[in-house]
């Protein structure tokens, strides 16, 4: 998956705010918990590119599996 | 429903951004200063490039960590190198020098990347603790569920080498939970690959070649490794199964993808497989001509338990031919090369018997087979005695 700067700006803002938004309202996340967590899957996403086909199920199944599997975050 | 809007967290949006420049940068510097580098030294003292700061860069781990992959299925010993290399470098990163949860990712990827190798080199406990070390770093971070999945995906394949095919099976299943999740449909079939090889494992050769089978009709965009392991797994159940056909047909497949993917030795494993096969349908010669090959390239790369193995089978072959000083010499070369090698002392034994059972003119093919299945065996049972053959009485 390769993208302009202009792309990727964009990219991260669309992401960023429906990931946050299916945080907080279907996992009832606290809100700075969600920014934290929302903030990490993105940033983690730099590193796995190169696997990833589809971005949004790609980070709607990345916050699934966080809430599903992990403590503390729901 | 309209998305809400929320603050950016314009700061982790920065950082964001920032990671991603410095990222593509490294991403397009790091290859030629690592290849150079790798070149120009020799593997012994790769040590010593620990001092050069244009190492220590995530580009660097990165490309180190492709060349691992390209390596591992031709030479272990270079990947095991390249391994450590990247492990040395990720944990010197200065804590500071990349956000926290791309810095985790790099230090479990080289763990990962460790046990991935150990695990190829048959040491299965070493490698469990090398993904133990992997899951430490990733376990703070809830973000990286698909890191760890890879993780553990590489340590159910660990088990399943080593004989531990009940704890292999929770993991699989996480782990296909995972990667659906992600839409990443490689490692989803991947680990249904692993499903079908417990299966494989447990002689189920029935079950485990319809696994394989549904994941090729039901599956596109099939990674060519995975489909190749898939169809040499077909060649090797069908194979046991006396659909001699289908085997020879997927064996081919899987050895011509191997080749195509620069992945020689798993290529030649696949020959090895093709050599049974031609034993078990009655053509020693052909069979011969095969292992030859195939014992050749084991030792080329000090591979000398797989060397040993195609040699017993070239053992097999001989004996059926009725040449048993051949066979004889042959068997007495195996077992100086697993003394040589500090291979199983269990291993040595059973070859003492063929050698002497060959002596008295008391071997036949089934003894040799006999031998090959026990010592193969001992890779998961390293403990399991040697049991002479029961071999059918003399009627006469």
């Amino acid at each position: 998956m390769k993208l302009t700067d202009l792309q990727m700006e964009k990219f991260y803002r669309e992401h960023f705010a429906s990931l946050m938004d299916m945080a907080v309202s279907q996992f009832k996340l606290p809100e700075a918990d969600a920014e934290d967590l929302v903030g990490d899957i993105l940033m983690a996403s730099l590193l796995q590119l190169p696997r990833i086909q589809d971005p949004k199920i790609w980070f709607a199944g990345a916050l699934t599996m966080a809430v599903r599997h992990r403590k503390g975050v729901a | 429903m309209a998305v809400r809007r929320f603050p950016t967290g314009l700061i982790r949006e920065r950082e964001f951004y920032a990671t991603l420049h410095r990222l593509r940068q490294e991403r397009a510097t790091a290859p030629k200063i690592v290849d150079h580098a790798l070149r120009r030294t020799p593997i012994d003292q790769w040590n010593t490039l620990q001092e050069r700061p244009e190492f220590l860069t995530a580009g660097a781990i990165e490309h180190i960590g492709k060349l691992l992959d390209a390596s591992m299925g031709r030479n272990p010993t270079r990947a095991h190198a390249l391994s450590l290399l990247a492990l040395s470098f990720a944990e010197t990163l200065p804590a500071d020098s990349y956000p926290p949860v791309i810095l985790a990712q790099i230090r479990a990827t080289a763990w990962k990347d460790v046990g991935k190798v150990l695990s190829y080199l048959a040491r299965h406990t070493e490698a469990d603790r090398a993904f133990d070390e992997a899951e430490r770093h990733v376990e703070p971070y809830a973000a990286l569920e698909h890191d760890h999945a890879i993780i553990q995906l590489n340590r159910a394949i660990n088990y399943i080498e080593s004989n531990r095919p009940h704890e292999a099976l929770p993991i699989l299943a996480y782990c296909k939970e995972v990667f659906s999740a992600h839409a990443d449909n490689g490692l989803f079939i991947l680990s249904g690959f692993y499903e079908g090889r417990l299966h494989h494992e447990s002689h189920h050769y029935r079950e485990a070649r319809e696994i394989y089978l549904l994941l090729i009709a039901s599956a596109s965009n099939i990674p060519k490794a995975t489909l190749a392991a898939l169809h040499q797994s077909i060649g090797l159940c069908s194979t046991e199964l006396g659909d001699y056909a289908a085997a020879e047909d997927n064996l081919r497949k899987g050895i011509e993808l191997h080749i195509e993917l620069g992945q020689l030795l798993d290529a030649v494993k696949g020959d090895h497989a093709r050599g049974m096969l031609l034993l078990r349908r009655g053509y020693p010669k052909h069979a011969l001509a095969v292992l030859r090959v195939v014992r050749h390239q084991y030792l080329k790369n000090s591979l000398a338990e797989e060397a040993g193995l195609s040699g017993l089978r070239m053992v097999e072959a001989l004996l059926t031919l009725g040449e048993f000083d051949k066979a004889d010499r042959l068997a007495r070369t195996i077992m100086s090369e697993f003394l040589a090698a500090s291979l199983s002392t269990r291993a040595l034994t059973a070859l003492g018997y063929l050698t002497e059972a060959i002596a008295s003119q008391k071997a036949s093919p089934a003894v040799a087979s006999h031998v090959y299945d026990y010592v193969l065996s001992l890779r998961k049972e390293p403990e399991r005695e040697y049991e002479q053959p029961t071999l059918p009485r003399d009627a006469g």
